[in-house]
Formats: structure tokens, C-alpha cells, sequence
């Protein structure tokens, strides 16, 4: 071979490197469950990882959504808790067509504002943090504003509560006969979303590897997402490569806030009640559980499998924090801590990669 | 004369990294007020024996003396208070500050707690005088205002007013016209004769002869030779960096060309190209020449549909086109090589198959699904012509030399079976062998009846390949040169420059 070829420089990553980032919660899984079955006899009984399971499962499916986002080199979405919010109360004032019609009309909302969402960022190319914050912000604004700030429970549903409302209003103009319609029992049907348990393991948790599994086929499998994959690690190369950079941006936030709405239903039901603080906490949740499955703030980098670890990983800590018998705000300060560490990682290793560039 | 006839000594360094000895046992001395050139491939341990003078690394083995003082070069402060003075290739520069203060970012001049105003804009007018720049340049303009010229002689400005012994200079001309080379040529010559010792790494060999005095050849981390620039010439300059003989490159054989595949009617984007017409032929090179602005990217961007089209007509084989998107030209086998390979061309990140593939993802989908597998004689087929080393898909891009990523973003354009090729400046920043396979690619590929426009600012190679030179200036096409009428990098430039009488056609 002559010398033209050959080439003196190292040629691939340090390995352990790249085990690291691609599998490293899964032996951070390990380590967790090893503790958990130091602190407390009743961790590995099958009732527990099936609590902890459940526990997590809302935040799997916005997590799911929001990796999207993370892939498309977005940094994140964080109008995510106030679309589930809005979809749940969307949900509830739909479903007296029937519960199905709720749970459309939640999802086409999610889409709505996600496809919002991803022209603005995709086509005008605004921030993505500071335009869903603002998002966020408008999305509770409106809520709140809708409903004089009462909440809205569906089982309890009387008039007087609705007639101040903007939503009902609204549908009444388009449909006068609303007001007829039975939302009592339907809210019977609606509140059991969350309490079923098919097979004995919860509705939400079968929605939860259901969302993963369309999440991962089309992320790692589908046309879409390898065109997500360039333009999240580029957006300039994915334009100048011919992908229509703005459609794939406007889908990584429509994904992400249609799993919101499907969350927001459950999470609705779950609380028997509409109202604007339902999935607080959630994008920042959502967000260290990403990282922490190994995908890049930068964007291009990780799988949906990461992302499942994540969440579970989160919910772990969680269990064992409370086994321990340690606060609910206790565990808030380890979750931002942890946030923190992921994300500085996270930046170290991003600068390793960087500095390859050369 | 003593010891202190080298302003710089470097003995037996050497440079260890993982896997690799980067730089093995180098020696290599410059004497004070001489311009050495330092050379070698991409990968030839160039880089590395510079950050080790920069004292970017704490394990380097071997001595360091400078003035014949031996010292120790472990850290960047070390290296700056012991008279090493860098200029890198990309400026550290806050652009939204005043020319003054990034020129004294870390040292202003103050008076109590205030910035010293009138100390700091004298300062400032002294230091720009080493570069020339103190009639044309207000110290108080924002760095954004400042061209991308100024604002490398403002960098190596503020790298003088440390007043180095040694300055390292890495690849400063590839963004400049020759204009402006030669300005910078001009201040280096009055550097030099302050007795600075100047390293000047650099690719491009005609600026080498121009204004070095010694060049040291590094390959495979080894220096090869050390030479007066009086006893070497072009081609044994190249054999030393690669290795091997070569011979000029020469297109060999006939360049016969078919009916006309691309024809182009007053396209126009406004403040960009106007009324660009002409004609392509199959498995023609036509070579569009033009100064910085002449148009020359813009008109390859409106032709692949990366930019908007006010007007004019495309007609590619015989259908009229109107250019919507890059998609769509693409669809119809316009492919365009991107002149930014690391910020448009490739995504570094990504594995070589990725970028291959990345501009074929929707052409390799069954209904929803990306089919990689259907990719995999493409990249066998890209790998074995371009010869991209190493030999794996799998390897992220970041990780292979400027030359071979060059290949790997050419390949990606090939696996669109173009038409049509828009090369915009495909060999920039990349080695000598590297450059010689994409220029034996490109003819090779119009033999084959692929139709190429070349852009590019690299004359020789323009006039190598090319069957006609078309030059564009202030956005318009002017004329254009044909082979049978002989053109040299002469008359190309002359050309280029607006002289009227050396084209074979005028518009």
C-alpha cells in the first residue's frame, strides 16, 4: 500500500467512551437495583417493580415525545406540562360526545400545538427553550383564564361551572345542544383510564411500551427519523443534503407534544380532575431522564432503549429514596442534582467530541 | 556564531497518544528573522509539533530551546511568556466588543476602576501600525463590522504586542484574496526583519516559494528533510510530503463532450447572480471562476435550489425546470458540494455511512422505512473508488483527516447520480495526495458522461480540468475561455479580474 493510505492518526473513539454513553444507565440500573435490595427485602418483590414501573410510566410517554425533540439538537420542549394540561381539559369537555371523541380531540390539540411549536422553531428558527417556555406560559394563561381558576372535575360537573368557562362557551355556539348531554357518567368511564388493570398491570403502563415502540420504529427505523438524525446533528448539512429541515423540525415537536397529550389524558384521569398544574415538573423530569439514557444534548446521538432506561432509572431512585423513608422534597433537591451532573457529563463529553473536530 | 543562532531548537521531540506516536523524534530549528515553512499532509504531525511549541501539552519528550535557553513548555502561559507568539487558523474574536478591546482582552489599561479610554485607543493605534491597519481601521468599530482579512491582522496584531521571538502563522491565507495575501506577505517580510522568528504552516505551495526562506517536510509524525527554498521546487516538495513520485497532473486524452444536457436562461437572484445564461455539455468541465463576491457559490446554490430563483430558466434535459427546492433538484440530478465542508457538507458527528447516505435517506425508503442495507453496495462502490481510509462506514467522520472527509462529503454527492455535479471548491483545505484522487475522480467521472461545474479559486486546478473557463464577476457572467483557445492561470486571472480581450466569447 503506499504511503497515500496510510494514515497515522487514531481512528475511532476511545471505546469505553462511547459504552459509556450508549449503555451506561443500564449498568447505572444495575447499581440501583443492587442497592435497593440492600436497603429494603421488599424491593425485588414483583408488586414493587410493578409500582415503580407504574410510577414512571406518565413520564416514559412525555419523555418518549420529548426525545424528539433532544434528537432533532433542540435541547427540549418545554411547553410539554402545559399540553398535558390542556389536552386533559380538552379531553374532559369533549367527552361527552363520547370518550373516544375526548381522547381525539386531546391528541389533534397536542398536534396543533406542536406543529406551532416546530414552524416557529423550524422555519423561523426561533430558540426552542425560550419559545416553548413562552408557550408554557400562554398555555396556562389560557387554561386558568377559561375557567376563573377552578378546576374542572368531570364527575361533579354542574352547570354554573361551565358556563364561565371559554372552552364550553365556545363548543356551545358550534353545538347548542350541548349542554344536554350527560358528562357525569361519562367522567365514570374517563376516571377509570388510570385505575385499569388489564392483566393485572396497569392501562398507562401498556400505553407507556406502546408509545416506546412507535417512538423507537420511528426513530431509529422509519425514513423520518434518519433524516432527524442528520438534521438534529446539523441543521445546515440536513438543508444543504436535501431534507426539507423544517418539516423534520415541525414533526420532532408535533411527536413530542402528541405523547404529551396522550399523558395529559391519563394524568387527567388519574387526578379526577382538569386544571393547569397537571404535569408540572414533567419537562425537567423528562429531560434529565433523556440525558441520563445517553442522548446527546447536541443532538443525533441515542435511541428510545436509552431513553426507557432513563425513565426507569429515575423511577428506581425514587423508590429507594422512599423505601429509605427520605422526603418527597428531599427527592426534589437529588433529581435536580442528578439533572445537573447528567447535563455536565454530558457537556465534558460533547467537548471530547469537539475537540476531534480538528 | 554561538548558540543563540536559532531562535527556536527543537531536539528528538516526540508526542505520544493513544495508539499512536504522533510526533516522532522531530528535530527542527528556526533562526531568528527567517520565515520557515512547515509542510506535510494532513495527519503529518504538523499540528501536534505546533501545539507542543504552544505548550498545549504537559508530556511531550525531547528538548525545547529557545535563544539556545533550554525551557520548559507545559502550559499555553508558559509557552507565551517564554516569546511564542500563535496565530491559529480560527480567530478568537468577540465580536460584539471594539477592535481595541479584543485587542487587549485580559490587559486594558485602567484608571482607577475605569478603562484608561485614551491609553487603550493609543495602545491600540501603536499595535495596528505593526499590521498596517492604522489608517484604515477606527480601534472603537465593533469586531462584527471588521472584514474576515482585518480581522486576522488584527489577531496577529494582538499576538505582536506580546513581542514574540517565535511567531507560528497556521494556514493565515486560506481565507484571503491574493490581494490581500500579498498585504499580509508585506507585513510578514517587516516582521521578519525585526529578528521575530516566523513558522508559517501552510498547504499551498506557490506562497511557500513566495515568502519562505527554509521549509522543514514533516510525514507520518517524522521530519523528512530540512531545505534551503532555493534548492527545492514544486514537485520534489510534493514527493516529500507524500512519499512518492508524481507527476503533474495532467487531464490526459481527449475531452470530448456531447449534446448540450443543461442549459441555463437568465437566472437571477436578486443582489446575487443576474441573467446567468449559458450551456452544458455532457461530460463537460466547466470551470466558473470569479473573485471573493463575484457570485460564483451563489450561482452553484441557485442552480442545486439551496437558494431562492427570482427568475430564468433551468432546462435540464430537455425539461424546463422551476427550481422549488433542493429536494427537487436533486430528484432531477443536480447535486451540489457544499465549499463548507464542516458547517453545510458533513455532519461530523454522524458515521461516514450516515453522511454518505443522509442525502439518499427518502430514494433507499420502502413506504415508511429507511432500508440501510440497500446502501451498502453504494458505499462499497464509493469506498473502493475514492480509496477512503480507514476502511469503515462506521467510523465517525470527525475522526478522519481533512482528505479523507473530503472524499467521504464527494461521495455522498456521487451517491446521488447526478446529472449534473456542482463541485464548489472540492479540494480546499485538503492534502496533496487527497487532491490528486478528487481531480482523477472528477475526469474520470466526465469521461464516464457526468456533467460537472467546477467553482473554484484554486486556479491550477481550474485549468487543469477544465474544457471551458466561464468567469463571473459583480454577479455576472462576463465571458467565457476555451480550451482550444488555450487558457493559462494567467489569462484566468486576468480574466478574473475584468481584463476585456482575453475571452474567447464576451457577453
Amino acid at each position: 500500500m503506499s504511503s497515500i493510505n496510510k494514515d497515522i492518526r487514531k481512528t475511532s473513539h476511545n471505546n469505553f467512551t462511547v459504552i459509556v454513553n450508549r449503555f451506561g444507565v443500564f449498568f447505572m440500573i444495575l447499581v440501583l437495583a443492587v442497592i435497593g435490595m440492600l436497603v429494603s427485602p421488599n424491593f425485588l418483590k414483583a408488586s414493587n417493580l410493578l409500582n415503580i414501573l407504574n410510577a414512571v410510566s406518565y413520564l416514559g410517554i412525555v419523555a418518549a415525545g420529548i426525545s424528539f425533540v433532544i434528537y432533532c439538537g433542540q435541547y427540549g420542549d418545554l411547553s410539554a406540562p402545559m399540553t398535558m394540561a390542556t389536552t386533559g381539559v380538552i379531553c374532559v369537555e369533549f367527552m361527552r360526545y363520547g370518550l373516544w371523541y375526548g381522547i381525539i380531540a386531546a391528541m389533534i390539540t397536542g398536534v396543533v400545538i406542536g406543529l406551532l411549536n416546530g414552524f416557529v422553531i423550524g422555519k423561523l428558527r426561533v430558540n426552542a427553550i425560550i419559545w416553548t417556555l413562552a408557550m408554557n406560559f400562554i398555555l396556562e394563561g389560557l387554561v386558568r383564564w377559561s375557567y376563573k381558576g377552578t378546576q374542572i372535575y368531570p364527575d361533579m360537573a354542574t352547570e354554573k361551572t361551565y358556563t364561565t368557562g371559554f372552552f364550553l362557551p365556545l363548543m356551545a355556539k358550534l353545538d347548542p345542544h350541548i349542554m344536554e348531554l350527560d358528562l357525569v357518567s361519562r367522567a365514570a368511564e374517563f376516571n377509570a383510564l388510570a385505575t385499569t388493570y388489564p392483566g393485572g398491570v396497569p392501562l398507562v403502563l401498556y400505553v407507556m411500551f406502546g408509545v416506546m415502540i412507535v417512538g423507537y420504529i420511528i426513530m431509529s427505523k422509519s425514513t423520518f427519523g434518519n433524516q432527524l438524525k442528520v438534521v438534529g446533528s446539523s441543521f445546515d448539512v440536513g438543508k444543504m443534503s436535501g431534507i426539507n429541515a423544517t418539516r423534520t423540525v415541525m414533526f420532532a415537536f408535533m411527536m413530542s407534544s402528541l405523547f404529551a397529550s396522550v399523558a395529559g389524558i391519563f394524568m387527567t384521569s388519574l387526578n379526577q380532575v382538569g386544571a393547569f398544574y397537571i404535569g408540572q415538573g414533567y419537562d425537567f423530569q423528562a429531560v434529565t431522564a433523556i440525558i441520563l439514557g445517553g442522548m446527546s444534548l447536541a443532538g443525533g446521538r441515542g435511541s428510545m432503549i436509552g431513553v426507557f432506561g432513563g425513565v426507569f432509572t429515575l423511577g428506581l431512585i425514587s423508590n429507594i429514596l422512599t423505601l429509605m423513608g427520605v422526603g418527597t422534597f428531599t427527592q426534589k433537591m437529588i433529581t435536580g442534582a442528578i439533572f445537573i451532573t447528567v447535563v455536565a457529563v454530558n457537556a465534558r463529553s460533547l467537548r471530547k467530541l469537539g475537540r476531534d473536530y480538528a | 556564531m554561538g548558540e543563540s543562532a536559532f531562535a527556536l531548537q527543537m531536539n528528538e521531540v516526540s508526542k505520544q497518544f493513544p495508539g499512536t506516536l504522533a510526533v516522532n523524534k522531530v528535530s527542527f530549528e528556526v533562526r531568528p528573522g527567517e520565515v520557515h515553512a512547515l509542510m506535510g499532509e494532513n495527519g503529518a504531525g504538523k499540528s501536534t509539533l505546533m501545539k507542543i511549541l504552544a505548550g498545549s501539552y504537559a508530556d511531550y519528550t525531547g528538548e525545547i530551546l529557545i535563544d539556545g535557553k533550554p525551557v520548559q513548555l507545559h502550559n499555553p502561559h508558559q509557552a507565551k511568556s517564554e516569546g511564542v507568539g500563535m496565530v491559529y487558523q480560527e480567530l478568537s474574536i468577540a465580536y460584539n466588543r471594539s477592535v481595541e478591546e479584543n485587542m487587549f482582552a485580559g490587559n486594558i489599561p485602567t484608571k482607577g476602576i475605569f478603562v484608561d479610554q485614551e491609553a487603550l485607543r493609543k495602545q491600540a493605534l501603536a499595535s495596528l501600525a505593526k499590521v498596517k491597519l492604522e489608517d484604515k481601521i477606527d480601534p472603537g468599530t465593533e469586531m462584527k463590522n471588521i472584514s474576515q482579512h482585518e480581522s486576522q491582522l488584527i489577531e496577529m496584531a494582538k499576538v505582536l504586542n506580546d513581542n514574540p521571538k517565535i511567531l507560528v502563522m497556521d494556514e493565515p491565507t486560506s481565507a484571503l484574496s491574493s490581494t490581500e495575501v500579498q498585504m499580509l506577505f508585506d507585513i510578514i517580510r517587516e516582521i521578519k526583519k525585526q529578528g521575530v522568528a516566523i513558522v508559517y504552516i501552510s498547504h499551498h505551495l506557490p506562497e511557500i516559494f513566495e515568502v519562505a526562506d527554509r521549509v522543514t517536510v514533516l510525514r507520518d509524525g517524522k521530519k523528512i528533510d530540512t531545505c534551503d527554498i532555493k534548492d527545492v521546487d514544486n514537485k520534489t516538495l510534493v514527493e516529500m510530503m507524500i512519499g512518492e513520485k508524481i507527476d503533474d497532473f495532467v487531464r490526459s486524452g481527449d475531452s470530448e463532450t456531447g449534446d448540450v444536457i443543461l442549459k441555463v436562461e437568465n437566472l437571477t437572484h436578486y443582489g446575487f447572480v443576474h441573467n446567468i445564461s449559458f450551456q452544458l455539455n455532457h461530460g463537460e468541465i466547466l470551470g466558473i471562476v470569479g473573485l471573493a463576491g463575484s457570485g460564483r457559490t451563489e450561482l452553484g446554490r441557485c442552480l442545486s435550489g439551496a437558494d431562492k430563483v427570482d427568475y430564468g430558466t433551468v432546462i435540464l434535459d430537455d425539461e424546463a425546470i422551476t427550481v422549488k427546492s433542493m429536494s427537487q433538484m436533486l430528484e432531477k440530478g443536480i447535486a451540489y458540494l457544499s465549499e463548507n465542508r464542516k458547517t453545510e457538507g458533513l455532519a461530523l458527528r454522524l458515521s461516514n455511512k450516515n453522511n454518505i447516505l443522509s442525502s439518499i435517506i427518502s430514494r433507499l425508503s420502502r413506504f415508511f422505512f429507511f432500508l440501510p442495507k440497500k446502501g451498502t453496495p453504494i458505499l462499497q462502490d464509493q469506498y473502493e473508488k475514492l480509496t477512503i481510509y480507514p476502511h469503515d462506514p462506521e467510523i465517525t467522520t470527525s475522526n478522519l483527516s481533512g482528505g479523507n472527509q473530503q472524499k467521504v462529503l464527494l461521495a455522498k454527492w456521487l451517491s446521488t447520480k447526478p446529472k449534473v455535479l456542482i463541485l464548489d471548491e472540492p479540494t480546499r483545505g485538503v492534502d496533496v495526495g487527497a487532491k490528486k484522487l478528487i481531480h482523477e475522480t472528477i475526469v474520470k467521472l466526465a469521461e464516464e458522461g457526468l456533467s460537472v461545474i467546477l467553482l473554484s479559486s484554486d486556479l491550477p486546478e481550474l485549468v487543469a480540468l477544465s474544457d471551458r473557463v466561464a468567469v463571473m464577476r459583480q454577479g455576472h457572467l462576463i465571458g467565457e475561455l476555451k480550451k482550444e483557445d488555450g487558457f493559462d492561470e494567467n489569462k484566468v486571472l486576468l480574466a478574473a479580474n475584468g481584463e476585456r480581450g482575453v475571452f474567447s466569447v464576451e457577453y
